[in-house]
């Protein structure tokens, strides 16, 4: 009992209601009080490796789901256009600017046990809790139809027609849920995640100059073309491949399911940082593996998922590309799955119904309903012939960076809200991290929106 | 003390879900900081914006639904 009651001494909260029996025993409260207990018991242990593992989960697979299928081919993009450079480096800095914002989440998550859109609507009212919403739902139905782009495109590299893709994509994301808990359902899609590090022997298998690549991490150089348009929606693409609104709603969400507490926000700063580790290096080798089309001088302007893999086999192997292209449709299954759930939770905390993995069907209709929904309008969408595709790839990574700035305020007036974080919320220097990651998205849109309007200026 | 047994017990025992239904007031006292938490974030209400804060979340909106205005005309640019 003396955890527990330290724990509530530091919030100073002492006026709660105890529940009674019935509702404590409901199954979403008994599967996070049999994660609570492991936890308890390793900190209590001091097994610090076994808590870790404990704790990581929402992390990771928001890292590792934001290198979905257009951020992917938005890195194969990179590399075949500008190589080897500018780009490696500014990657792992988006990578750190993710990280920024995505450790706020941890702690509001932890310390207000209530998803980021809920606390959106009660803090700031409907009318802007539903601005925050359209952006969402927007950016997410757009982006989870790309995935689905990648996970045909990756399938139909070994011959797989595309409603088999399709179809088969959706079972394997359901197939998910069906354990009907969180933990479960967390750490299935944490093992297929580690299939994003598919692209880095792939990046091996390019035999790449690494003096070249040591070079562009300590130069921020070369920059093939300068700062032209085409830079510029690269720059912005590469961005919005690493930071998106979805990923503040995901984590925050997915950290309050799972249950941390203010105990466990080291291991789930540790686990952000781990995700945004992995998730730079699976990003930063794909632009290695790419940077082989740029050196033979290929045009890959125009290029889908799977001309990147066909037009790397001289290059890569056969058996490289396949690898290429299995790495494209995983990208795309675990994004559908983290960005649908995302979806799901924002719903089902703004209309305050049931929104838990721990939950039955039965128990949260809406919420799993949201999910299927989504899943199949996404993925019948793609099955349209002729639906213009490859205008939405282009724009939804660009879309995502220019729907960020009102979200990263949304963000750091949470964190700053004493009535939420009451003792735990920003410093001084945290703030001016947040703000810095605030001003740089803006003035990366701002570039964007006078390349676009002044093409005249960046050529 | 009693809920630092029960957690040596679930370890020993390595305890599932179906048994922990059956003990309503472990699962009660592991949550307690959950369910307080959870309590207190229901208690809150909308907080009031100033002046300055609604001039920046006004122009955060226009900043939005102006490059969407400007991704359409890339897109269309792109198209043509």
């Amino acid at each position: 009992m003396m955890i527990l009651l330290k724990e509530t001494e530091i919030q100073g909260v002492k006026d709660f209601e105890i529940e009674t029996s019935a509702d404590m025993t409901n199954r979403e409260d008994t599967s996070r009080a049999l994660d609570r207990l492991q936890v308890l018991h390793a900190r209590q242990h001091r097994r610090w490796l076994p808590l870790l593992w404990l704790l990581i989960g929402p992390g990771i697979l928001v890292m590792l789901g934001e290198n979905d299928a257009p951020s992917m081919l938005s890195y194969a993009a990179t590399g075949s256009q500008f190589g080897i450079g500018f780009f490696l480096p500014f990657v792992l800095l988006t990578f750190v600017m993710a990280f920024i914002a995505q450790e706020i989440t941890v702690r509001l998550g932890a310390i207000s046990k209530a998803g980021h859109a809920e606390l959106i609507y009660r803090r700031f009212g409907r009318f802007w809790g539903n601005f925050a919403m359209i952006d969402l739902l927007f950016t997410n139905f757009l982006t989870l139809v790309t995935e689905f782009v990648g996970i045909v495109a990756g399938a139909g590299f070994f011959g797989v027609p595309d409603y088999v893709a399709v179809a088969g994509g959706i079972l394997v994301i359901t197939s998910a849920y069906s354990f009907r808990r969180y933990w479960s359902w967390e750490r299935t899609v944490l093992a297929l995640a580690m299939f994003n590090l598919i692209f880095i022997p792939v990046a091996g298998m390019a035999h790449p100059n690494w003096g070249a690549v040591a070079h562009s991490f300590f130069t921020f150089s070369p920059l093939p073309g300068g700062l032209n348009a085409t830079t510029i929606l690269i720059l912005l693409s590469d961005i919005g491949a690493t930071i998106t609104p979805w990923m503040l709603f995901f984590q925050q969400s997915a950290v309050a399911d799972k249950g941390l507490s203010m105990h466990d926000v080291n291991q789930g700063r540790m686990d952000t940082a781990i995700g945004a580790l992995l998730a730079a290096v699976a990003a930063i080798a794909t632009i290695i593996a790419t940077a082989p089309l740029f050196v033979h001088h290929m045009d890959a302007s125009q290029f889908g998922a799977a001309q990147f893999a066909q037009a790397l086999v001289p290059y890569v192997g056969h058996f490289g590309s396949a690898m290429f292209a299995l790495g494209i449709l995983e990208a795309g299954l675990v994004a559908a799955t983290t960005i649908s759930t995302s979806s799901a939770y924002a719903y089902g905390e703004v209309r305050r119904q049931a929104h838990s993995l721990n939950k039955l069907f039965q128990e949260a209709k809406p919420f799993y309903g949201i999910l299927l929904g989504v899943l199949l309008v996404a993925g019948g969408v793609v099955a349209i012939p002729g639906f213009p595709l490859e205008y939405i790839v282009l724009v939804v990574n660009v879309l995502a960076v220019l729907t960020m700035p009102p979200a990263i305020a949304f963000l750091l007036l949470l964190v700053n809200d004493q009535e939420v974080m009451g003792e735990h919320k920003n410093t001084w220097l945290l703030n001016a991290l947040g703000i810095g990651v605030a001003v740089f998205v803006s003035l990366a849109g701002l570039l964007y929106a006078l390349s676009v309007i002044f093409p005249s200026l960046f050529q | 003390m009693d809920t630092i047994k029960a957690l040596q017990s679930a370890e020993d025992h390595k305890v599932i879900l179906s048994e922990l239904r059956l003990k309503p007031q472990l699962v009660k006292d592991v949550l307690q900081e959950y369910k307080e938490n959870q309590k207190r974030m229901q208690r809150l209400s909308e907080r009031k914006l100033g002046l300055g804060l609604k001039i920046v979340m006004w122009g955060l909106r226009f900043y939005v639904v102006f490059m969407v205005v400007v991704v359409a005309i890339n897109v269309s640019q792109s198209i043509h």
